[in-house]
């Protein structure tokens, strides 16, 4: 039996009428005076198109420009039946094992871009960036942070506090071990009024406490231990180098997811999920550096220890900003380093001058 | 049927698809796009072409894309390959430059917008280039010639006219591109031409073109009355003052209400006459795209999208207004208002990310698909039959600098 279609040689846009027949393996087309057009093997007939399989069914011989369209609702069974290949890809396409192959190098190189490039370039970034340059960009970072915490807490007048008395305390302690660690720049302490234990170090020297750190601290010489930890940063200049990488992850992060599902806002975020703060052997070498300045100056680094044991215990969505401290790699691992690298025995601060600190905000 | 055909000089543009299976495609889509983080979108817009294309008809055969989401991804990874390293470059010398250099900052700034936009020229012809090359009628393929660096220096210079023009060049511009996008178009071996002049969209832009300058007056009047680039704080202005500035920011806002409906208007018109002016060999198409139809439309999508923002705060506002008052006076989080935020953040994304580009996707741009095929017609449509293949099956890897920069659409 005949099945009526029209053809389409390949070669012109014209529309034939046509008749096919199957031939042994072949469909054999041929005009209406039976005339042969061309003969198809059935193992490469090819739908046109794999989700319309419903008649008018567009058909197409494989690795050619050639189609036949099929008008009929019933097709007898013959195309299903004797055409296996219907749903393949053209052989001269890229095979599935390509694919694979190729989606893991590329998954391969962006995990390679994020785990060494990266670090690597910010590193290599920062070793450009002159001192003085790197001070302007902490005190944009430290004015914009600042009007972020005001805005939360709903003033600009108070949220810094400047009891003299207090923050002599801590700039003089601030002032000796940054000498200590030969810091770029000299460096700033600021106190701000927001109740989550927190430090944390901006580029260029800038150093800011959160007054909930001075709640949760049992002594002084837990607050001096932390913000020895946070001048170690300042000397090894790890934030500007982690406001690099994480602008480069970010640039990264867009890229790759594009802007379906508003992928450039979410960017940033997921850029800040993969490159969270400081790496484990920046935090270590932190954490080393700030020992030694403490033993340099006799003084005890064994509160800094407990303090970072025990902020590890609490819950980490205590605080509204994502703590600072939960981004330091296992508490547990670095408390028991800070304890066997330690020396000194001094006490930082007389009681006074602790009753004095925790008063700052007053 | 087919004796009838033969002998008609006229044939329309056919459109078959439905809705329905258009939002099937749609969830899909945005599922699989969702859960592989953005990686699926290149298979998602081969999908919904490979959708549109099938559903087009001419000639009782419709058109057939042959490109695939793997060309898509291959041609993104070539460009991230060229774009990272790129950017990576711009943002150290950004941070390099001395703060204290204002001028270098601004040449950056410069520069950064004149490689922007001739990367988004590049990508553009680019992706027709692709796109073309991978459409075809009856099994004969289209594909698009000429040199981007041409079509390139083509469109700075009319950028370069318009902005100097305050705009009066725009409709010039627009046609002045299709025509050469046009000429460079072939199916098989028949080349198009372009036959239209932008001078008959002058009336339509003629409004467009009045409320760009009602702006600029204002502009120049707020810079004669208070000094330019100073910042005026309003309750430091005499009665006087503040009841110009009040009726001057009535008027602009009335002004640029209607600019705005004015070019939506003249966007429909300049679409006809770039259908309108299409010619192959001794066929020519003609288009009545329309317009009252198309605003209606968009008009009720934008009130349904303006409803689900309306549910969206009604649901959520009491606890966001809890929350924020709770930090305000230094009240620690809680959970209840952890999992308040969490239910909004998610409740928005839902909103902003899925449902409104679904409403938006599903009733207005397909209407715009829709009308655009209806309402072409082609006299002597049978030209377009002795199109001959031809050799070139076009570029191996598709579009990445136009997805990279989030142009074309679909």
């Amino acid at each position: 039996m005949a099945i009526p279609l029209h053809y389409n040689d390949g070669q012109t846009a014209l529309r034939r009428k046509a008749l096919a027949e199957i031939s042994g393996n072949d469909l054999v087309i041929s005009d209406q005076v039976y005339r042969e057009l061309a003969r198809w093997p059935l193992d490469d007939i090819r739908y046109v198109d794999n989700a319309h399989r419903r008649p008018p069914i567009r058909l197409r011989l494989n690795n050619t420009d050639a189609r036949i369209t099929l008008n009929i609702n019933d097709d007898g069974g013959w195309l299903t039946h004797k055409c296996p290949n219907l749903t393949k890809r053209d052989s001269g396409a890229v095979r599935w094992p390509t694919w694979v192959a190729a989606g893991i190098l590329a998954a391969a190189s962006i995990a390679g871009i994020f785990v060494f490039l990266l670090p690597a370039a910010s590193s290599a970034i920062v070793g450009l960036v002159p001192p003085a340059l790197e001070q302007n960009i902490g005190k944009a970072a430290r004015d914009q942070l600042f009007q972020l915490f005001g805005r939360m807490r709903d003033t600009t007048r108070h949220i810094e506090c400047t009891n003299p008395r207090a923050f002599g305390i801590l700039q003089k302690r601030a002032d000796e071990l940054a000498n200590l660690m030969e810091t770029p720049f000299p460096v700033r302490v600021s106190v701000v009024r927001l109740p989550v234990a927190n430090a944390l170090a901006l580029p260029g020297g800038e150093v800011v406490i959160l007054s909930g750190l001075l709640d949760k601290a049992e002594s002084g010489d837990e607050v001096i231990g932390v913000l020895a930890h946070e001048i170690a940063h300042v000397a090894r200049r790890d934030p500007l180098q982690v406001s690099i990488k994480q602008t480069g992850a970010t640039l990264m992060v867009s890229l790759i997811v594009g802007d379906v599902f508003g992928g450039a806002a979410l960017g940033g975020l997921a850029a800040n999920l993969i490159e969270t703060g400081y790496s484990r052997d920046a935090e270590a070498a932190a954490d080393f550096l700030a020992v030694t300045a403490l033993n340099q100056l006799g003084l005890t680094a064994l509160p800094l220890a407990n303090f970072v044991a025990r902020i590890e215990k609490e819950t980490p969505l205590a605080g509204v900003v994502p703590s600072f401290l939960n981004t330091h790699p296992s508490g547990e691992n670095r408390a028991r380093d800070i304890r066997d690298l330690s020396q000194g025995v001094g006490r930082t601060m007389s009681g006074y001058e602790w009753d004095a600190l925790r008063k700052i905000c007053e | 049927m087919d004796q009838v055909q033969e002998t008609a000089d006229q044939a329309a543009l056919t459109f078959n698809a439905t809705r329905r299976r258009f939002a099937g495609l749609l969830v899909v889509n945005a599922l699989l796009t969702l859960v592989t983080l953005g990686i699926y979108r290149f298979w998602a817009k081969t999908n919904i072409r490979r959708f549109f294309w099938r559903n087009v008809s001419f000639l009782d055969d419709p058109l057939e894309y042959t490109g695939t989401g793997g060309e898509l991804f291959v041609g993104f990874l070539i460009v991230i390959a060229v774009l990272f390293p790129l950017g990576l470059v711009y943002g150290a010398i950004n941070t390099l430059v001395p703060p204290h250099h204002p001028e270098m900052h601004v040449a950056l700034e410069v520069l950064y917008y004149v490689v922007l936009f001739a990367l988004l020229q590049i990508g553009f012809y680019r992706m027709w280039r692709y796109r073309m090359s991978r459409t075809r009628w009856r099994g004969v393929r289209f594909g698009l010639d000429g040199s981007t660096w041409s079509y390139l220096k083509l469109a700075a210079g009319w950028t370069v006219l318009t902005v100097l023009t305050l705009g009066l060049a725009y409709p010039f511009m627009q046609i002045d591109l299709w025509r050469y996008q046009v000429r460079h178009t072939r199916l098989g071996d028949l080349a198009f031409r372009f036959e239209g002049s932008a001078r008959t969209l002058l009336p339509a832009w003629a409004p467009v073109f009045a409320a760009i300058l009602i702006n600029a007056g204002f502009a120049l009047w707020a810079v004669m009355e208070f000094g330019f680039g100073t910042r005026v704080d309003f309750n430091s202005l005499d009665t006087a003052q503040r009841d110009a500035v009040a009726i001057v920011g009535g008027l602009i806002l009335l002004t640029d209400a209607l600019g705005l409906f004015g070019f939506m208007f003249y966007r429909v018109r300049q679409a006809r006459l770039q259908i309108g002016g299409l010619r192959l060999g001794e066929a020519s198409f003609r288009s009545r795209l329309p317009f009252w139809w198309l605003f209606l439309v968009g008009v009720i999508c934008i009130i349904m999208i303006l409803a689900a923002f309306a549910a969206l705060l009604g649901v959520f506002a009491p606890s966001l207004i809890g929350a924020g008052q709770q930090l305000r006076y230094g009240g620690p989080a809680d959970a209840r208002m952890i999992s308040d935020l969490t239910g909004f953040a998610v409740a928005g994304f839902v909103t902003l990310v899925l449902l409104i580009p679904f409403v938006w996707t599903l009733i207005f741009r397909f209407e715009i698909v829709k009308q655009l095929v209806k309402t072409t017609t082609v006299d002597n449509p049978h030209v377009l039959e002795h199109a001959v293949q031809t050799a070139s099956t076009g570029p191996r890897t598709g579009e990445g600098l136009a997805d990279a920069l989030d142009i074309g659409g679909f």
